[in-house]
């Protein structure tokens, strides 16, 4: 059986997905698929009746097809993964619906690559070069992470030099300190510290 | 938020309730190490990464390496969470917890050198104003 959630093959003993952590849901042997990655499947039906239903694995850009026949549940081949813009693909949803009155054309965007996660803000701030490099070339694709890597640089060269500076500063005011105590005390007192 | 720890010890509540946050970590069941039963607050990685941290901060006392010691000690785990995460390769604990190690500690060694040098430069500016 495979994860509701991300698709990933899991054994029959396994209590969490290995993929993505979600608890694994036996399915029924009459249950549809249903409210999963919502916005992003779509169900259709062939002539035989099965239904199938495309899911993409959040985060990895890999789309399966489940097929329910008779209970038994299978990974069908992957079926076409066409990149095309959000809004395109919404368009093309929409005329499709008022043209045949069903939903799904067999394409979808892979919002996969777009998740604008965190994770290539952390990238960007480790490693700015990086983060400005994914910034310039996602930046008209996948605009969400491209601004995710972009304020992570920003914020990674923000941080160090404003560390490197403030350091620096604690350092002129503590030899200040103690260049000053050890003046006074040496001008009042004789004393050599 | 999950509520890992449910014993009334308030040191270990506290505990699991930053750790996580500061590591900004995600607490699977499956890549973290549990004691007597007892899932730790934070992941392998993160883990190691912490030890890792700490001695860096204590050792630097002791040892200053030059700077491409730290930088390269970085590089394993850079390169477990690569290879995870693209080559689909699922990493194990014990390699999360060693590579954290060495993550961690190359940071703070890095950290603590800059800071060093950026304290030293301030320290000789303000010995020639004074003097």
């Amino acid at each position: 059986m495979y994860c509701r959630n991300c698709g990933f093959e899991l054994k029959d003993n396994d209590k969490t997905c290995p993929g993505c952590g979600s608890p694994v849901v036996p399915l029924a042997a009459d249950a549809t698929p249903q409210g999963r990655v919502a916005g992003w499947a779509q169900k259709e039906s062939d002539a035989a009746g099965a239904t199938a239903e495309k899911v993409a694995a959040p985060g990895t850009g890999k789309k399966y097809i489940y097929v329910y026949d008779d209970g038994k549940e299978y990974k069908s081949q992957k079926f076409e993964e066409v990149n095309i813009p959000k809004d395109q693909y919404e368009e093309e949803i929409k005329s499709e619906k008022k043209a045949s009155g069903t939903s799904g054309s067999g394409r979808t965007y892979s919002t996969g690559y777009d998740s604008g996660s965190a994770g290539w803000g952390i990238l960007g701030c480790c490693f700015p070069i990086v983060g400005l490099i994914l910034f310039l070339v996602w930046k008209d694709d996948k605009p969400k992470n491209a601004k995710s890597a972009g304020v992570g640089a920003l914020m990674g060269v923000i941080l160090v030099v404003v560390f490197m500076v403030l350091t620096t500063i604690l350092g002129i005011g503590t030899s200040m300190y103690y260049f000053g105590i050890k003046g006074l005390t040496n001008d009042w007192f004789g004393i050599d510290i | 938020m999950k509520d890992l720890y449910q014993g009334d010890n308030r040191a270990m509540r506290a505990c699991y309730k930053w750790l996580p946050i500061f590591c900004g970590c995600h607490q699977r069941a499956d890549r973290s190490f549990f004691v007597k039963g007892q899932q730790m607050p934070v992941c392998a990685r993160c883990e190691g990464e912490l030890i890792g941290m700490i001695a860096g901060l204590i050792l630097i006392f002791f040892v200053r390496p030059d700077f491409w010691v730290p930088a390269v000690l970085m590089v394993p785990m850079i390169a477990d969470g690569l290879i995870q995460n693209l080559g689909h390769v699922e990493s194990t604990n014990v390699r999360r917890l060693v590579t954290g190690l060495l993550f961690g500690y190359g940071l703070m060694t890095l950290i603590a050198k800059v800071a060093i040098l950026c304290f030293s430069y301030g320290w000789s500016i303000g010995e020639g104003i004074i003097n």
